[in-house]
């Protein structure tokens, strides 16, 4: 007994120990590239683009189911975006709502007998519709099939070679097209797909479905998720980026060359995390097609989104979340420490799978050895120091890190009692949330093995009234 | 050791957090202090503009970058002899003379700044200079380069940034191409002459699509060349895009002779720029095309047809009687979207065939 809690104990602190180190070299590669990216974006002419006729044309596909608190407010923010050209696709997922009749209301939507190029199977679209007062804005409505259907069909409806998937609660900022689509015109052969980064529009002053002041949540539990959200795109998905190594574009806010989600089949409807499982398939088919391609992540293009405000909803989010990324490992498992996929295979893959899916069981055994070595009597003072250094001490310091990232290249938060929540937060989140966190995906990897699915509801309060 | 350890990296943290903090003070305070000073010299600036009030600016980092900075934003908006007595200030100043100096620096960003320096001063004798920026190694310094030479407007450019429409990425290309249609005809010729030198498939591309935006009719004859000649099939696609805003009768008869062309992607941007034309006459020939074997023919040339006001609209409406269903549900979709009476001018048999089996047959057979 004594000498497997030792295993466990020293095991675990290996763990944290190298889990420590690769996220301080993802903090770092990100450190850099996002200095390069913030180089390259003063020096963009934006402005001249935007009115350039050669800029690629894209659709903007946004299913929605239930969301009539926000679908209007969200359309509208959408043709404000500046961008040369671009269409409006809403994808009614067979809400049982009045998001459809909310949007006829506003729009003035007429059904039209539009025959569509069904080049990715999905459910089936129930009518057409395109608007009186709003030129570039088409609505498909649709049997019920997820997410990833809506999707589905919304590329089947799509008449530009691009299109950016956004979800229907998420607010773009208005030259968020123009930034995530600079990858593909600075090298349009071998772009397949860049991502944005998400933020946490809670706290924030939201007009006329624009964020026009950036502040922190006054919800503990939707600061804790700022700093979250803050670590993950800017301290780690850069990171990835920059290896050429990304395995994962948010739902929230991506764009992809539509011929090469067509060649991959498009998006997985059987799954929760049908947004890394598209990544990792594209990485896959241009892999063994030998195709020279990039992925990419750009920290500044900015989508804004309402995370959780209870712990309750915010478990079913963490959950759902935690099993997609256990479905896409698994599935993908084959790209494991295989050299034919790259960097995604060498380093992406054993990350996720020793970090990200087995590291909060790793991270809970420890907890619950350290419980049982203290209450056997045979914790020693040595052991406790190096738990705390490499547990927790470290995960302050790269909370700080990611913080002090922000400050110094992104510099959203422009009050300095804002940042210093910000810090405060990126301390205490390791001290009970992170754990909870833990927790919950270790549920999350019991749900999986039992085969539970389903994405569970969250009911979406709309920007006006939470910031009212 | 172990303490010593957890107690520096807990020290690290506390360091970053201050150090976060300081900064945040610090550019706040910087950002104060810049703009009381634009706010203090806004008017001797104001006074030498309007006056020619000698302008007096103390030795000092801050003062000069606050009056730059006021500088450049007049700058922006003046024209004639107001900017030029700015741009002769600044060039009294040395600031010309080491914005160029700094376009050959080794460090890119610093000759990028300097590249944007130069555009925003819009100096011509910074030309020759951007010019040879148009190759640099850095794609970064090349961009902002060609958007200078935007904004000072000299001819002299012209067959330069002609050439950099070579440009790999599409980024500075699209910035290049937006300031050769910022130069109008002048900027003719040197693209003319590219597309008839038709070696660099990229350049020539661009070309044809300025020379469209351009809409100068001396362009027409050689984009007709391209679209009955070229071998690349995106060249011949984007002369008939550039045709249909190029408009005439010249382009309108070899639009309608690539309705014939072996290509989809060449028949579907014909029938797209007919229908841009505006020219009812285009009606026939389009109707014509509408039993195309490819989907994106089929569409852009319904879509034309509805855009040629009441000619066309009959031409779909007599659509509506062929017996090929994917040519009926196009015609209807078309006739809906441009707000045409459909249901009354649906004919028994195109209403015959539901559009959601119309929908899985195109998936079947993607004709």
């Amino acid at each position: 007994m004594t000498l497997l809690l030792h295993i466990v104990n020293y095991f675990v602190l290996v763990y944290f120990l190298i889990l420590d180190s690769t996220y301080t070299f993802l903090l770092a590669v990100s450190y850099q590239e996002s200095g390069r990216h913030n180089r390259r974006v003063a020096f963009g002419g934006y402005d001249v683009i935007f009115k350039s006729p050669l800029t690629l044309p894209i659709s903007v596909l946004m299913p929605a189911y239930n969301e009539e608190a926000t679908i209007v407010e969200t359309v509208n923010a959408l043709r404000l975006l500046e961008y040369g050209q671009f269409e409006i696709v809403v994808i009614d997922d067979g809400s049982s709502d009045s998001t459809l009749a909310e949007l006829e209301r506003t729009f003035g939507l007429e059904r039209i007998e539009k025959p569509l190029r069904l080049t990715i199977p999905c459910r089936p679209i129930k009518a057409v519709y395109t608007s009186r007062h709003v030129s570039n804005l088409t609505v498909l409505s649709k049997e019920n099939g997820g997410k990833s259907d809506a999707l589905n069909a919304g590329i089947n409806a799509a008449r530009y070679p691009l299109f950016c998937a956004i979800d229907a609660d998420a607010i773009l900022e208005k030259d968020a097209l123009l930034h995530v689509v600079k990858p593909f015109m600075e090298r349009p052969r071998e772009t397949v797909a860049s991502a944005g980064i998400v933020r946490v529009a809670n706290g924030c002053r939201v007009s006329a479905g624009r964020v026009v002041s950036v502040g922190t949540p006054t919800n503990l539990i939707a600061l804790f998720q700022v700093v979250e959200y803050l670590r993950a795109f800017l301290g780690n998905r850069t990171g990835w980026s920059r290896l050429q190594a990304l395995f994962i574009i948010s739902g929230a806010f991506g764009v992809f060359k539509k011929q090469a989600v067509v060649d991959v089949g498009g998006y997985r409807t059987d799954t929760v995390g049908e947004d890394m499982d598209l990544v990792m398939r594209l990485h896959k088919l241009l892999r063994e097609r030998r195709e020279k391609y990039r992925i990419v992540f750009i920290p500044d293009p900015v989508v804004w989104t309402e995370v959780p405000e209870s712990l309750r909803v915010l478990r079913k989010q963490r959950n759902r979340w935690h099993r997609g990324l256990l479905e896409c490992l698994a599935t993908h498992r084959a790209m494991t420490a295989n050299p034919r996929y790259g960097l995604v295979g060498l380093l992406g893959m054993p990350y996720n799978i020793a970090f990200e899916a087995a590291g909060p069981l790793i991270e809970t055994a420890g907890y619950v050895a350290l419980v049982v070595t203290a209450v056997l009597g045979m914790l020693s003072l040595h052991y406790l120091l190096l738990f705390f250094l490499l547990a927790l001490a470290y995960g302050v310091f790269l909370s700080v890190a990611s913080v002090f990232l922000e400050e110094v290249r992104l510099n959203r938060y422009h009050k300095p009692a804002d940042i210093s929540r910000l810090l405060l937060f990126s301390v205490l989140e390791n001290f009970g949330y992170r754990q909870l966190q833990s927790l919950w995906r270790v549920e999350a990897t019991v749900d999986f093995l039992r085969k539970k699915s389903g994405w569970g509801e969250i009911h979406r309060k709309g920007f006006e009234t939470a910031n009212a | 050791m172990l303490t010593v350890s957890v107690v520096t990296l807990f020290g690290l943290s506390g360091v970053l957090v201050a150090l976060t903090l300081l900064r945040k003070l610090w550019s706040r305070r910087l950002e104060r202090g810049h703009q009381l000073l634009v706010g203090r010299y806004r008017e001797p600036v104001e006074a030498f503009v309007i006056d020619g009030v000698p302008l007096h600016v103390e030795d000092r980092d801050a003062d000069r970058a606050a009056v730059l900075d006021l500088i450049l934003r007049y700058l922006s908006v003046l024209k004639g002899r107001e900017a030029d007595a700015l741009i002769d200030y600044l060039d009294d100043q040395g600031y010309i003379e080491q914005a160029m100096r700094h376009l050959c620096d080794r460090w890119r960003w610093r000759r990028a700044e300097a590249a944007e320096l130069l555009g925003n001063l819009r100096s011509p004798k910074s030309v020759p200079v951007l010019v040879d920026a148009l190759g640099d190694p850095c794609e970064d310094v090349r961009t902002v380069a060609a958007r200078s030479l935007a904004s000072i407007r000299d001819p002299a450019a012209i067959p330069a940034l002609a050439d950099a429409l070579n440009e790999p990425s599409r980024w500075t290309l699209s910035m290049v191409a937006e300031n050769l249609m910022v130069m109008g005809a002048e900027a003719v010729p040197p693209l003319i002459a590219l597309v008839d030198r038709g070696d660099a498939h990229n350049a020539c591309i661009a070309a044809v699509q300025i020379l469209g935006e351009i809409r100068d009719p001396r362009a027409v004859a050689p984009i007709v060349e391209v679209l009955h000649g070229a071998e690349n099939l995106n060249m011949r696609a984007q002369a008939a895009a550039a045709l249909g805003k190029l408009g005439g009768a010249a382009a309108e008869a070899a639009l309608e002779d690539a309705l014939e062309d072996p290509q989809w992607q060449v028949r579907a941007q014909a029938a797209k720029a007919l229908g841009r034309t505006g020219n009812p006459g285009c009606a026939y020939r389009l109707a014509q095309a509408m039993p195309d074997t490819s989907w994106w023919v089929r569409v852009n040339c319904a879509e034309a047809l509805a855009s040629l006001g009441e000619v066309g609209r009959k031409h779909l409406e007599n659509l509506l009687d062929s017996p090929d269903r994917y040519v009926r549900d196009q015609c209807v979709a078309a006739l809906q979207v441009y707000g045409y009476p459909v249901v009354a001018a649906i004919p028994a048999a195109a209403r015959r065939v539901p559009s959601g089996g119309s929908r899985s047959a195109a998936l079947e057979t993607n004709r």
